[in-house]
Formats: C-alpha cells, sequence, structure tokens
C-alpha cells in the first residue's frame, strides 16, 4: 500500500467528460449569494433532462425523457477492458481453505497443534483467541487439479472446478479487519467506518448507466445472514448525491414493491403526477437552490420507468430450458443464489453498471462439516453457470465478475475438533476470484504458506482489488474523486495499487 | 491450603502499591523539606500509614505464595528477607513520624533513601522470578549485557553454514518456553535451562539429555507427552510445535553437540527446512517475503513482463490529452436511441450501444447512425434490436469498427457478406441468430482482421464449427459445448494433468 501522492484531488474534467452536473448546481447554489436567481433556473432545466435536445430520447411505446445516462465522466482515463461488474459477495467470510487454497500439510497434520513460529503474532478473533490449542483442521473434502491451469479446487464446488480456467484467482488477500460489518464496509467503501460512498455508487458516479430505464446500481440478496449483519452502508451513495445508492431489488416474487399503479389510476395519470412535481421541484430550486432536489426528481421518473423495466427483467418466460437447466433447480425459487445469478445476467444484458448480490450465510464457526457443503451446494452450480452463461453469449469479455468475502477462515479448528467444530474469522489471507472483463484466465496471483495461514507471495487488499476493479473499467482510482468537507474522497482512501499482473495483456478489447 | 495458594497470587498484584506508595512518600518528604510546602504536611501522615499498612500486607501474601513452592535459589531469599526489611522499615518510619517527630526529623533522609533503594532491589528481583532473569536484558543494547554479564548478541546467524545448533537452534526455544520455570534463578526441580551446562547437568532426578539417544532422554519425553499427563512440559503452558520436537529430537540423537555448525551435522532435508525457517522467520500477517513459485505452471517471467507492458499502457493513455468527440455527432445518435461514449478521455473513437437495450432499431436508425459517424465508431453494440439482414447492410461503411454485437437478432448468411467489407473487425458476436449457417463459414473464413467469433445458438453444426477452425486456426470461435481455440479449455473438466490429491 502507497501513499499516493500523484494528483491527488485533480479531477480531469477533458475529452468528452460530460458537464458535472451535480457540481454544477452546487456551484450555482454557490453563486446564488452573487448573482441572484437567475443561474439556478437554467441549471434546473438541464439537471431535469427538459432541453430539446434531451426531450426527443427514447422509442415510441417507451418512456424516456432523459438524456442516457454517462454519468459525470462518460468515460475514464483508460480504455475500458469492462464494461460492467457482477460483484459476489460470499456473506460471513467462505472458507477459501477448505475451497481453493490447497496445503498438503493441513491433510498431514490434521488435529496437532499449529507450530508457535506458523501462528506469530497474527491478530485472532477474540472468539477463538482464549483457545488453549490451536489444531489443524483439514478440509472438508478432498482436492483435485483442474483445467489447463490445474488449479486446485474441492469437491465441493463440482461445477465451479469446470470453468478455471475462466477464473483469475488472488490467493493473496489479506485484511485488518475481523469483524463481518467493518470489513465489509472497508471492502466496499474503502473505509471501515460507514459513511462513504461504496464501490457501486462511485462507478455509477463516474460512468452512469448503459440503460436509461434502470439504476445503474442494483443489489439482490439470497440466503440467511446467520447473525451477520447485512449493511446498507456496503451499497450506500454517502455524500455522493444520493440517486447513486444501491437499488435494492427485495427477494421475494415481487423484486419491487408497489411498483403498480393503484387500481384506477392510469400510466398517463401517474406521468401527468409527475410533470406537476417536477414543475413544483423548479419552483423549489429557485428559492431554495438545493441540489438535492434533482436527485429525488430523478429518482421518481427512475421508479417511473422501473415500472415497465423491471416486471421484465425477471420474467424468464423467454429464457430456454437448456439455460435454466444449467442454474440448476433453485432457479424457479425467488430469493435463491441461483435466480439472483439468472437475474443478474439479464441485467447485465441491458446494461446495468454494477451488480452486487450478497450470497449470505457462510460464518461458519461451528458444525462446518454440515453448513459448508450445503452451502457450497446453493452456491457452486449458479456461480459456475453464471460464467459460462455469460461466456457463450460473448459477454464475458466485458463483464467482469468479481466474487469472495471480507475476510477468511483460520486453518485451525474453532471448538472441539471432536465435536460441531468449525474455523474462526482470518485476515491473515484468503482467496478471491475474477473472471472476464479484461482478467488474465487461468493465472492466480499470490502465495500462501504452508498452513494457509500467512501471505508468502504479492500480498493484496481490498484498496488494490478496487483499484484493479476501476482500472479495468477505464477508470483511475487516483482521480475519481469528490470535494467533501473540504478534502477530495477516493474510493481506494489514500491506498491501492493497480495489480497489472491479473490484467489480461493479451490484446484489449479496443485495441 | 488452597486458598492460600489462591491469595498468594495476589501478591504479584498487591505488590504494587507500597512500591507506588513509597516513591510518593519519598517525593512528598522532598517537596516538604525544611519546612517548605506547609501544605502538603497532612497528606504525609496518611501515605506513611498506607506505605506501612501495604508493605505488611503484600509481605504476607508473598509468603502465602511462597508457600506454594517451586521458588528456590538466592533470589527468591534475597527478594524475601528484602521484602519484609521494607515492612519493618516503612512500619518503623510510620511509627517515629507520628510519636517521635525530632527523632525522625534526624533520620528521615537516611530511612527515605533506604526504602526507595529496597524498592528498587526488591522489585528487580521479583521480576526475574515471575520474568525470568533475562527478560528486562533480552533486547538491551550490549554495553548493558555486558554489565549485566551476559553474552552480547552478535547478528543471528541465517545460514545452515553459520548457525550453531545449540546457541542458534536449540537455546532460543529453551529461552522462549522453558526459561520461566528453568533458569538460574528459579530451577524448578532443580534444572537450569538458561546454559548449555546447565542443560548438560539435569536436574534433580537427573540429567535430561543422554547425547545420542533421544529416545532415553527426560526432556523428549515430556515434551512429546499429552498436555494431560502428569509428567508433561511445558506444564501449563501450549506444548512445542511438532517442528520444534522434530529438530530437538534430532539435535540430541546427532549428539546434543555445541561449538558445531549445523551444516556439518548433515541433517536430514525436513529438519534443514525446519531450521532454515526458524533462522529465517517469515514476517506475520500478511507481509511479503520471497515470491515464490507459481504452482499452476503460469511462468512468473512471462507474467511480470505483461504487467509491465499493462501499466506502460495505462500511463501512456495518463498521458493522453483530453479530447472532446464531436457533440453534433453525438447529438445525432442519442435522437435515434443510441447512447455513445468516447473510448476513453484521450481517444475521440465512439463505443455504441442502444440506450434502451431490447427495444429495437428501425433501418432508418442504423442509417442514421451510420452517416452521422462513419469513421467515429469503434465498437457497436446491436444486440437483441430486432434487426434483418437489410436493416444492418448501412454498417459496411464503419470503417474504423473492431467489435461488434449482432447477438439476438434475426440475420442469416447474408449479413456476413456484409460484415466482410469491415476492414478492422476483430470480434463478431452472432450469438442467437439461428439463420447463420454451415453456409456462411466460408465468409466467416475470409475476414482477415478476425480474432474471435461467437456462433452458439445459432444454425453452424459441430462440422461447421470443424471447417472453420481448419480454414481459420487462428480464430477463436466460441460456441458453448463446441468451441474451438483459445477460449475452449474451460470446457475439458477432467484433462491430462488431471492428479489425485495425495493424502
Amino acid at each position: 500500500m502507497k501513499r499516493s501522492s500523484k494528483r491527488d484531488g485533480a479531477i480531469s474534467i477533458g475529452g468528452s467528460d460530460l458537464k458535472d452536473v451535480i457540481d454544477g448546481a452546487r456551484r450555482s447554489f454557490l453563486m446564488k449569494a452573487g448573482l441572484g436567481l437567475g443561474v439556478g433556473a437554467v441549471a434546473a432545466a438541464d439537471v431535469l433532462g427538459i432541453t430539446p435536445a434531451n426531450a426527443t430520447i427514447g422509442q415510441p411505446g417507451q418512456v424516456g425523457r432523459n438524456a442516457p445516462n454517462l454519468g459525470t465522466k462518460g468515460t475514464g482515463v483508460y480504455p475500458a477492458r469492462a464494461k460492467r461488474v457482477i460483484y459476489i459477495h460470499m456473506l460471513g467470510a467462505n472458507s477459501t481453505v477448505d475451497l481453493w487454497d490447497n496445503k498438503p500439510t493441513l491433510w498431514k497434520l490434521n488435529g496437532q497443534p499449529m507450530p508457535q513460529s506458523e501462528l506469530g503474532t497474527q491478530k485472532l478473533s477474540s472468539m477463538s483467541s482464549g483457545q488453549t490449542a490451536f489444531l489443524c483442521a483439514a478440509p472438508m473434502a478432498p482436492m483435485h487439479q483442474y483445467g489447463q491451469s490445474g488449479v486446485w479446487v474441492s469437491d465441493l464446488l463440482p461445477h465451479m472446478s469446470g470453468i478455471v480456467d475462466d477464473l483469475c484467482f488472488i490467493r493473496s488477500m489479506y485484511t485488518v479487519q475481523l469483524n463481518h460489518d467493518p470489513a465489509g464496509v472497508l471492502m466496499h467503501t474503502g473505509f471501515q467506518l460507514p459513511g462513504r460512498p461504496s464501490d457501486g455508487a462511485w462507478i455509477s458516479y463516474a460512468l452512469g448507466n448503459d440503460n436509461t430505464n434502470l439504476p445503474s446500481f442494483i443489489v439482490m440478496t439470497s440466503g440467511v445472514g446467520q447473525g451477520v449483519p447485512l449493511d446498507t452502508a456496503d451499497w450506500s451513495a454517502g455524500f455522493l448525491p444520493s440517486e447513486f445508492q444501491g437499488a435494492e431489488l427485495r427477494s421475494g416474487v415481487d423484486p419491487v414493491l408497489y411498483l403498480n399503479n393503484l387500481g384506477g389510476v392510469t400510466s398517463q395519470e401517474r406521468r401527468k403526477l409527475l410533470d406537476s412535481l417536477s414543475d413544483m421541484a423548479k419552483a423549489d430550486y429557485r428559492s431554495s437552490q438545493d441540489p438535492d432536489i434533482f436527485s429525488r426528481i430523478r429518482q421518481y421518473e427512475m421508479a417511473y420507468r422501473m415500472q415497465h423495466s423491471v416486471p421484465e427483467i425477471v420474467d424468464f418466460s423467454d429464457e430456454p430450458k437448456s439455460v435454466m437447466d444449467m442454474y440448476g433447480p433453485d432457479v424457479i425459487q425467488p430469493g435463491t443464489f441461483a435466480r439472483n445469478c439468472l437475474i443478474a445476467r439479464r441485467l447485465s444484458e441491458r446494461g446495468v453498471k454494477f451488480i452486487t448480490l450478497y450470497a449470505m450465510g457462510w460464518d461458519h464457526h461451528f458444525q462446518l462439516t454440515t453448513l459448508l457443503p450445503a452451502r457450497c451446494k446453493e452456491f457452486d452450480q449458479p456461480a459456475a453457470a453464471l460464467i459460462r452463461d455469460l461466456k457463450q453469449r460473448g459477454m464475458l469479455e466485458d463483464t467482469l465478475v468479481v466474487c469472495g468475502s471480507e475476510f477468511g477462515r483460520t486453518p485451525f479448528a474453532q471448538g472441539s475438533i471432536a465435536g460441531a467444530w468449525g474455523r474462526d474469522h482470518h485476515g491473515g489471507n484468503y482467496t478471491w476470484w475474477m473472471a472476464g472483463g479484461g482478467t488474465r484466465a487461468g493465472y492466480t496471483h499470490g502465495e500462501t504458506d504452508d498452513f494457509s495461514y500467512n501471505v508468502v507471495g504479492k500480498p493484496t487488499t481490498t484498496y488494490d482489488l478496487n483499484a484493479t476493479m476501476l482500472r479495468l473499467l477505464g477508470i483511475d482510482h487516483e482521480r475519481l474523486t469528490y470535494l467533501y468537507l473540504g478534502r477530495n474522497y477516493r474510493l481506494t482512501d489514500q491506498f491501492g495499487d493497480v495489480v497489472n499482473e491479473v490484467i489480461d495483456s493479451s490484446g484489449s478489447s479496443l485495441s | 491450603m488452597h486458598f492460600i495458594y489462591f491469595l498468594g497470587r495476589f501478591h504479584v498484584l498487591a505488590v504494587h502499591l507500597p512500591i507506588t506508595l513509597i516513591l510518593v512518600v519519598a517525593a512528598l518528604e522532598w517537596l516538604t523539606r525544611q519546612g517548605r510546602r506547609p501544605d502538603l504536611e497532612p497528606a504525609l501522615g496518611l501515605a506513611w500509614a498506607a506505605t506501612a499498612i501495604t508493605a505488611i500486607g503484600t509481605v504476607i501474601l508473598g509468603y502465602m505464595h511462597f508457600a506454594e513452592g517451586g521458588f528456590q535459589g538466592a533470589t527468591v531469599e534475597a527478594h524475601r528477607a528484602l521484602g519484609t526489611t521494607i515492612a519493618v522499615v516503612s512500619t518503623v518510619g510510620w511509627i517515629m513520624r507520628s510519636q517521635a517527630a525530632i527523632l525522625f526529623q534526624k533520620a528521615r533522609t537516611a530511612i527515605v533513601v533506604l526504602l526507595v533503594a529496597l524498592v528498587v532491589v526488591t522489585g528487580h528481583l521479583g521480576g526475574n522470578l515471575t520474568h525470568g532473569s533475562g527478560y528486562l536484558v533480552q533486547y538491551a543494547p550490549n554495553f548493558i549485557r555486558e554489565m549485566a554479564g551476559l553474552a552480547p548478541i552478535g547478528p543471528r546467524a541465517t545460514t545452515l553454514a553459520a548457525a550453531d545448533p545449540y546457541t542458534d537452534v536449540i537455546a532460543p526455544v529453551l529461552e522462549q518456553r522453558c526459561s520461566q520455570c528453568h533458569s538460574s534463578s528459579q530451577q524448578k526441580g532443580g534444572l537450569d535451562m538458561s546454559t548449555y551446562a546447565g542443560l548438560m547437568k539435569g536436574g534433580g532426578e537427573g540429567p535430561v539429555i543422554v547425547k545420542g539417544n533421544a529416545k532415553g532422554s527426560d526432556l523428549i519425553r515430556r515434551v512429546s507427552l499429552p498436555e494431560t499427563d502428569d509428567d508433561y512440559m511445558p506444564k501449563e503452558h501450549p506444548p512445542l510445535t511438532a517442528d520444534q520436537i522434530a529438530v530437538f529430537t534430532w539435535w540430541v540423537d546427532a549428539g546434543a553437540k555445541t561449538g558445531v555448525k549445523v551444516a556439518a551435522l548433515d541433517p536430514p532435508q525436513n529438519i534443514q527446512t525446519i531450521i532454515q525457517n526458524e533462522l529465517n522467520p517469515a514476517p506475520g500477517g500478511g507481509a511479503a517475503g520471497e515470491v515464490a513459485q507459481q504452482s499452476n505452471g503460469v511462468n512468473n517471467k512471462d507474467i511480470e513482463a505483461a504487467a509491465k507492458k499493462i501499466a506502460q499502457e495505462a500511463e501512456l493513455s495518463e498521458a493522453q490529452t483530453p479530447k472532446q468527440a464531436d457533440p453534433s455527432v453525438i447529438a445525432h445518435l442519442v435522437a435515434v436511441g443510441f447512447m455513445a461514449r468516447q473510448v476513453s478521455q484521450g481517444d475521440t473513437h465512439l463505443v455504441v450501444s442502444p440506450a434502451l437495450p431490447g427495444s429495437g432499431f428501425s433501418a432508418g436508425d442504423i442509417q442514421t447512425l451510420v452517416s452521422a459517424s462513419n469513421d467515429q465508431v469503434i465498437d457497436l453494440n446491436l444486440a437483441d434490436s430486432a434487426l434483418s439482414d437489410s436493416d444492418i447492410a448501412p454498417i459496411a461503411r464503419l470503417t474504423a469498427l473492431t467489435h461488434l454485437r449482432l447477438d439476438d437478432n434475426k440475420l442469416t448468411d447474408k449479413s456476413l457478406q456484409v460484415l466482410g467489407s469491415l476492414p478492422k473487425l476483430v470480434e463478431v458476436n452472432l450469438y442467437d441468430n439461428p439463420g447463420i449457417t454451415d453456409a456462411g463459414i466460408q465468409a466467416l473464413a475470409a475476414m482477415k482482421s478476425l480474432r474471435r467469433v461467437y456462433l452458439f445458438q445459432t444454425g453452424v453444426t459441430k462440422a461447421g464449427i470443424a471447417k472453420l477452425h481448419k480454414l481459420r486456426p487462428d480464430l477463436e470461435i466460441d460456441a458453448g459445448d463446441m468451441s474451438v481455440g483459445a477460449g475452449g479449455a474451460a470446457q475439458n473438466p477432467d484433462p491430462p494433468g488431471h492428479q489425485e490429491q495425495d493424502h
């Protein structure tokens, strides 16, 4: 982690950068004191997207009153290798020592104490730090090598093992936070206390969306957290305008509640209502100059457009049986990971920039032997299907899929190894995988020691991961900043280095 | 009796009270010397009383702690005697001060200095008892260690050729894991493990090491026992690691030598590895060590070169002057339902996609797109747009086009003729166009610049794929389970490289 000195805070506005409407509104607020009311009215017309040039967007029969949302930058500094991101967060911390990081030593020393030299001074969670013994626990299931890349995969992931050559692994992830919530918030926002904008919010803010009728940042959840909090700070817009916050699709049958018009209210009436609201908002803006008024109106407009776009997203009737079968039997059950994966693919096809899938229930302090295989069964087939499905459609190339947890789990057992033992939180090392979006397929980055306890090569932080994700989207993580309370903030706080090794160098999608 | 031991252990906590109070008394006595600061006088009576009472209490607790056993040697004798003296002196001082003030004034300085001196020495001895005599000076600069009669710490050996098996390998473990109870000051069981001579001499029950016979050595036997065994060592502490026990066993079997080099004893490979690791401890907590060899056969050098190339590309992009694409071109595209972005801030070529994916385009829309931006568009997405062959005919004039998505439309082999005239086309996605068949293979093969084609869910058969692969082996063909080329490898779940996990 280096402290960046390069151009910190210098927002490059050039190239095809669209007018930064939000800052424009902010400026006009500041100018109000000196220049009076006129400026604000101009900005309002601009922001509400009702200038003549914008008014014609949309197809006959479609609802389209806004110009395409290209974000505040439109494009990044680099040619983008990925146009969108599907971010799978295995909430609760999956045990990568059981699934990916094969260590013969743990088989050999199963049930024997971890050497003191190995444990060293690494921080332990308070849930196991009081244990008198730290006994090595062998992985849940045998592992085998797969693909041309020869990656080791647990027998618990029979479907994932078939696609390892499409994946890029980072084995050497580590973090300083050992509690779920701060570790997750750190991962998504670059800071362990809630309040900063999240990854998806930053990316929406910078790049907007490739579909006018859907939010640019969508969040879906599946599974049960088992006491691990699902923190809305993970998809918060922080101090960015509130429209960049992740839109949460519910896991029930209706992904958005109250989406349909009330009985007796027609679409035309709804439209008229919104137009009147818009007029009032403009009047409000003239007096208050508060840019958040636009955020709210844009969200009303988005909700209106989602009345048409969302039901179609979750209507799988146009999916052939072969595709449904690929995702497995869970795909027809609302609230399952399988269904969310298919929805994510459909959202990606429709140009949604950032989709976060929370697969919950990986916090296996106890009963690892029964819970881990159960979670893997829910996870394995859909996750592999998502990659295959994107690939055969030619979309994996520009869709970046990243998957992992807020930290890892210990190679030693928590609780008595004779009983319902589990594994405790472990920040020393854990594995993430990425696919598509310009990543180097079949490559494994970083090394861990013989116990999968410490990183011994190419340590990688969540800052590095976020910097790399932005880089693949064409964004320089040091230049994507937002001035708040007198300081330019970034997704990567003051840290992060792009992991160039995981980027495919054989030619960009735009060479 | 156990209750006595329980209370006794509070000695190490309670001892801090008289220590602090004696220092407070000394400070107050100094401040009030020769009639200065009379306002502090009242505090002194109280301080002396508290000192004496806590000192007596601590000494009582100390005797209880001693009753537990296990403390032997000169250190504990001295500590006991001096501690008792402190209780006596502080009590005498307290009584003199209240009952014989004039006498006290004459002896005041002597009593206070004596108490402070006693507390320093006694406290240090007590610290040696609980933490081991080397504790304080373990990390001291060498000149202080020499004053304390210890060997100076040289640069620690890091190689097997330079390391002494006792000094560099065995002794550090003994010091860390054993010296708390078996040192020169606290010889539990009569055993002093702080020196080589002491270790060889053994304890009250005889020698603990039999040179050349690890099995017959009591030390090896005890550290190998389960933690629940009465003879287990280190008592009430976590066991030695498997690696440490292995090294001890090897060392004793090899004659328990010192004054030679590890390499000269020719240890077996596993012992060499363990010792090597002990001599060069890896930093914990995820810090970077040496970059290990990639296990999956990817060549590190190639990866590093590629990473360098990526970093250079990034620098080039960063150095480019920002340029803005022609806004009138973009306005034309937006007017017919497209969304257009520049490739990057320094590259004004356009990436064009539908603003409302799935809503379809007319022939007129495509015509507008082409005439407005014919040499600007580098990447065009026309997926799921209800297009037929005639609709896309104008895109033949998009001369800069490299990436084209036409998936999920109603195209036939005729369209491939159109694509053939795109000079720079690198990649085309024809997924889900059932009208594309084996009859179009020839046209695809003729596209010289093409590097990748998506043909899943088209009318192309396995034979067609094979034919295309034969005509254009350089072409990556993705057709789901019929894929050929670089992208096809992952379809084989059980390749020749498959190995059984050895366990």
